[in-house]
């Protein structure tokens, strides 16, 4: 099947196709499910290169899961965004003990227009602040106000209920908002 | 860098989100979304092999273990129980073969309304009855 065709067809369905060694499902996957597996984890590692490993360990899982997916019965994306919180989760718990100075800074984008700048200066302040959260309420907050998912949807993901998701993210988003304002100085930004 | 334009963001006000220090979070949320990790070239090519390996390694089904000769001739009947019905029919008639020749008389000598069993009948008398002179 072609790739352009395939935009249409669901994650399920890829994945069936590439069990049954289809080569355009595969590269369809990886294209489509990589860069959003890579972004979550990013966000909740704060780490480039651990996140690259962790996308493409949570890939591996889903190639190897494929002969025995069951379609109709979970969504791919739902079970792949809960491996690579638990992916995240383990190396987080090897390196726990690391202090917030070693947090590594995140990436600088290339600069660009000025309303680009303003928006990485924002993404990276908010990806330091970020960091400083207990790992669940990074997770919930991640999930629902970047990632974009309902609160059902991450309480699966999460695996609790939709008032513990809210919860999560009620606490997440105050200490976040505590964390940037208490940061406002130090980073040199001021209201305008 | 001028300070007007590297503002919090206050003018993106989200009437949903609650304002904690005049700061809105909402602002922040959307400038990460546009600003994850694109996956490199290199990244997207590990996971593409990664795909392939896994697809050239395709699961082998699980062979069905061979079952010993009684086992197949039990499954090809039916299983066990239907073992047992034919074992019991097979001893069933043994045993009314061997135990029971005077009921079987009696019933038959009922049943045709004599009181000895007809040993045979003589169906083919012998060829000296024809020689006989009268």
């Amino acid at each position: 099947m072609p790739l352009d065709a395939m935009d249409e067809v669901t994650d399920d369905a890829l994945l069936v196709l590439y069990a049954n060694g289809d080569a355009g499902a595969a590269r369809a996957l990886t294209l489509r499910l990589t860069p959003r597996v890579l972004a979550h984890s990013y966000r909740l590692l704060g780490d480039r290169a651990e996140a690259e490993d962790v996308a493409q360990d949570a890939m591996m899982r889903l190639w190897k899961i494929a002969p025995h997916w069951r379609q109709g019965e979970a969504k791919v994306t739902t079970w792949l965004y809960r491996v690579v919180a638990n992916l995240c989760t383990d190396r987080l718990r090897k390196a726990r003990g690391v202090g917030l100075d070693t947090i590594p800074e995140p990436a600088d984008e290339t600069p660009g227009p000025a309303d680009n700048m303003v928006d990485a200066a924002r993404a990276k302040a908010l990806q330091q602040a970020l960091q400083t959260l207990p790992e669940r309420q990074r997770q919930a907050v991640v999930l629902r106000h970047i990632e974009g998912f309902q609160n059902p949807q991450i309480a699966e993901i999460m695996e609790i209920s939709v008032e513990a998701v809210e919860s999560l993210t009620a606490r997440g988003k105050r200490a976040l908002a505590a964390e940037l304002a208490g940061r406002r100085d130090e980073l040199g930004y001021y209201d305008g | 860098m001028p300070g007007a334009a590297m503002n919090w963001g206050t003018t993106m006000a989200d009437k949903t989100q609650p304002k904690d220090d005049g700061l809105d979070l909402q602002a922040f949320f959307d400038a990460a979304q546009g600003q994850g990790p694109e996956a490199s070239p290199d990244l997207l090519a590990r996971v593409l092999a990664d795909a392939e390996d896994q697809r050239a390694a395709p699961v082998a089904p699980a062979r069905r273990p061979r079952l010993p000769r009684l086992r197949a001739l039990a499954a090809a009947l039916g299983g066990w129980p239907a073992f047992a019905g034919l074992a019991t029919a097979a001893v069933t008639g043994v045993w009314i073969g061997f135990s029971a020749p005077d009921t079987v008389d009696d019933l038959t000598a009922g049943y045709l309304g004599i009181a000895e069993t007809p040993q045979f009948a003589d169906l083919m008398p012998q060829f000296d009855m024809f020689m006989t002179e009268g």
